[in-house]
């Protein structure tokens, strides 16, 4: 029998083997995630389902400039997480650490964007909780409660996985120093990855469903 | 690389569009519009960035599984909720709908 490398764990008969499972998982991880935002957006669909103006007078009070810059970064850092992922696979570690960073960047950068908003937000009284007082431009103050309180569940859940896949990433950035097995690197940058462009995909729903509703 | 940057240039050219169908005020086009933009996108990044194009069977299996379920999950609750008059000014919550043939199921019965 042929030595085994380093980096096969002792489970597996080969890489090919061991890659498949691990991409596999965290596809099927991603599969729950999936089940997990599409509840919201099932509430989300059936609330706006029997109440349409509350939505479009809701969505005039979002800033869809700071929406559509926010979306710009979020799809800039899957680009350079994914040139990560290429550059990690080459053993390109140099590049790879500078993509890295980029993407940690930009992701804070959408955090600090999503922060910013919400202080709007409080300051202009669109917080449904928290005992605040709630202004709503109209007659229907209850339906643009729902509103605001979908908004800042869906976008507050979107931004919480922001914050794990930008500790996942800095967790990347420390491996890419010190990892030996490229066999093993690979594997694990792939895994955040798809992690990363999932959360991507998920504001790319959630953009024009509450900042676009017209 | 190329795709990378190709896609991530598609990327940007989308949401640029669906900015500006959000800026048409078509009504209740805009929705539908938009909604297929987003599907658009994130079959980019699926199949790029997420290396689907590349995936075997399994893992195609997986991700089309995730929007299949999800699928079921609207399905399901629409045939109930888009099968009842609830327009604009219905209340939040669920209410009982009288029987059609006009008794009342009231209480102690």
């Amino acid at each position: 029998m042929s030595e085994r490398p380093e980096a096969l764990r002792f489970q597996f008969e080969d890489l090919d083997q061991q890659r498949a499972a691990d991409e596999f998982g965290m596809w099927v991880f991603l599969l729950t995630e999936v089940l997990f935002f599409g509840a919201l957006f099932l509430v989300y669909a059936v609330a706006r389902w029997n109440h349409p103006e509350a939505f479009i007078d809701g969505s005039h009070l979002l800033n869809a400039t700071l929406g559509t810059v926010n979306t710009a970064i979020l799809l800039t850092s899957s680009l350079a997480i994914a040139v990560a992922d290429l550059a990690v696979r080459e053993d390109a570690r140099r590049l790879a650490r500078w993509m890295l960073s980029a993407t940690l960047l930009l992701g804070l950068a959408f955090l600090a964007v999503k922060g910013y908003e919400y202080l709007l937000e409080y300051r202009h009284h669109r917080v449904p909780f928290l005992d605040r007082p709630f202004e709503w431009p109209g007659p229907d103050a209850r339906e643009g409660r729902l509103f605001f309180n979908l908004y800042f569940a869906m976008t507050g859940l979107h931004a919480l996985h922001l914050v794990v896949g930008c500790g996942l990433v800095c967790a990347m950035l420390w491996l890419n120093e010190r990892s030996r097995l490229p066999a093993r690197l690979t594997a694990q940058v792939r895994a955040a990855g798809l992690y990363w462009h999932f959360v991507d995909v998920v504001w790319v729903f959630l953009f024009p469903l509450l900042y676009l509703v017209r | 690389m190329r795709a990378l940057l190709l896609t991530f240039a598609a990327l940007l050219a989308l949401l640029a569009l669906t900015v500006w169908i959000g800026s048409l005020e078509l009504g209740r086009v805009t929705i539908a519009l938009s909604l297929g933009v987003a599907f658009l996108k994130a079959a980019l990044i699926v199949t790029v960035f997420m290396h689907l194009r590349d995936a075997g069977t399994m893992i195609r299996i997986a991700a089309l599984g995730g929007f299949l379920w999800l699928g079921v999950l609207f399905w399901l609750t629409f045939g109930d909720v888009a099968r009842r008059d609830a327009g604009a000014d219905a209340p939040l919550e669920p209410t009982l709908v009288p029987p059609r043939d006009g008794k009342s199921s009231g209480s102690g019965e």
